[in-house]
């Protein structure tokens, strides 16, 4: 009975914490009114990767190097108050049970935005950019192993 | 008729007909708005008109034709205007609903709206028809930067719409 | 606007001499309005081609077709884990222009950050600069 009670507790927590990654919250908002949704997955990450074009850009940003280590991006774009205040509890329960860092936050009037990475000095393993305003509100999930520097490198000059 | 073929037949006319707008509506914007709906029309037409002997006649004739209408049209709105809601007849106070010209102007208000280079890469590939190719020795993008800003554009408008 | 007995009585001659009548000034912006109605029309027409498409597909969808359209969901379900959202693209090439609009948007705000943080770095140093110089003058 203890063996089972153990095993059952987890199972939900395993459960639980699977519900809580940009997957799950991409399943459970996209479809929805007023919700827009984008995924990409690794496969087409690596289709991406191979583009002839994508080494050849007319701005001085390559981001060939990010494609080409990305596994996935999750994209929620949300203009429903309520819908927006659930994400924005999973997302926070995303971090915390990921054991995200928070890289930065800024307020500024009615936005607030929350950048959260998960990884090492060499390579980030995940990325969640999350935006709340008024209504509105955006959550973005990079996943994959991407070199830092890179990453860091793409995010200064690819506005 | 493909679209280059309308582009260089038909929208040289443009200048003209809005001449003959103007005089009949007395308006500039008037006469503006008579000649966008008069070439979304013609768009919409563009397999048939390969037949017409005088495309100028034939966009004349149908611009007349529509200045009349939108005349007719607004007095009609006076005329109810003036005599109240009448108890009867309920077709006098709700006219037909016009909804592909609705939904027209929506999609116009929407185009109005994209910055002027999505705008003009977007007339490039769905009104001129243009390869990639043509379009990057146009506008000298490059490949990946053009179907970008494309994407952008479209998505942009369907957000709008 | 001319009523509406004058515009009948028009006839082809007056309104082609109209039409010529270089003294009437045209809008500028005329151009770019008739760019606007034919781009306008031409997406419309896009989209109710679209809209009619998937209508006729629904209809004439055969059983086997669906049969198998089931048992390849269920492998996808089953090899794939479950919920595995389909990619939004086909198109490699839209799919690196959603990819690469999400990565400016993050950019962006990441460089509003540094360069918020960076001001309040230049006000530290004022202040600390400033704050050296009191103590020496002391």
């Amino acid at each position: 009975m203890k063996y089972f009670a153990t095993f059952a507790a987890m199972l939900l927590l395993s459960i639980s914490a699977f519900a809580q990654d940009g997957k799950s919250i991409y399943n459970k908002y996209a479809g929805h009114k007023k919700v827009e949704a984008v995924y990409i997955s690794s496969a087409m990450f690596r289709i991406m990767g191979k583009l002839p074009e994508l080494e050849i850009n007319d701005k001085d940003v390559n981001l060939a190097p990010v494609v080409k280590s990305l596994n996935g991006m999750y994209l929620i774009e949300c203009e429903n108050r309520e819908l927006c205040a659930k994400l924005k509890a999973d997302v926070e329960k995303m971090v915390s049970a990921g054991k995200y860092e928070l890289m930065m936050e800024i307020r500024e009037e009615d936005e607030t935005v929350r950048i959260y990475t998960i990884g090492t000095e060499e390579e980030i393993r995940g990325f969640v950019f999350f935006v709340m305003e008024d209504d509105e509100c955006t959550f973005i999930n990079f996943d994959g192993c991407i070199p830092r520097e890179s990453f860091e490198k793409a995010l200064s000059k690819a506005r | 008729m493909t679209n280059q073929e309308f582009i260089d037949v038909f929208v040289p006319l443009k200048d003209g007909l809005y001449r003959v707008a103007f005089h009949i509506l007395e308006s500039a914007d008037d006469a503006a708005d008579a000649v966008q709906d008069l070439y979304a029309k013609l768009w919409t037409r563009r397999d048939v008109l390969d037949g017409i002997a005088n495309p100028k006649a034939y966009c004349i004739t149908l611009l007349k034709n529509a200045c009349l209408n939108r005349v007719r049209s607004l007095q009609y709105r006076n005329t109810v205007a003036l005599e109240g809601s009448g108890a009867n007849d309920h077709a006098w106070e709700n006219p037909p609903d016009d909804e592909p010209a609705r939904k027209l102007g929506a999609v116009m208000r929407a185009i109005h709206q994209l910055p002027p280079g999505q705008r003009r890469v977007l007339e490039m590939k769905v009104l001129r028809d243009m390869s990639y190719e043509e379009i990057q020795k146009e506008t000298g993008m490059n490949y990946l930067s053009l179907r970008v800003m494309l994407s952008q554009a479209r998505r942009k408008l369907k957000k709008l719409l | 606007m001319k009523d509406i007995g004058y515009i009948n009585r028009l006839d082809d001659k007056t309104l082609e001499a109209l039409a010529d009548d270089v003294n009437v000034h045209v809008p500028r912006d005329l151009s770019a309005k008739v760019n606007e109605a034919l781009l306008a029309a031409a997406l419309s027409q896009e989209d109710s081609v679209q809209t009619a498409a998937s209508g006729r597909h629904r209809y004439v969808i055969p059983a086997a077709l669906s049969f198998v359209c089931a048992a390849a969901v269920f492998a996808s379900l089953h090899f794939r884990g479950y919920g595995q959202p389909e990619d939004t693209f086909d198109d490699p090439y839209l799919a690196y222009a959603a990819f690469e609009q999400a990565f400016s948007r993050v950019s962006g705000k990441v460089n509003d950050c540094a360069r918020i943080s960076s001001a309040a770095d230049h006000a530290i140093e004022l202040t600390s600069a400033t704050m050296n110089r009191l103590k020496i003058n002391e």
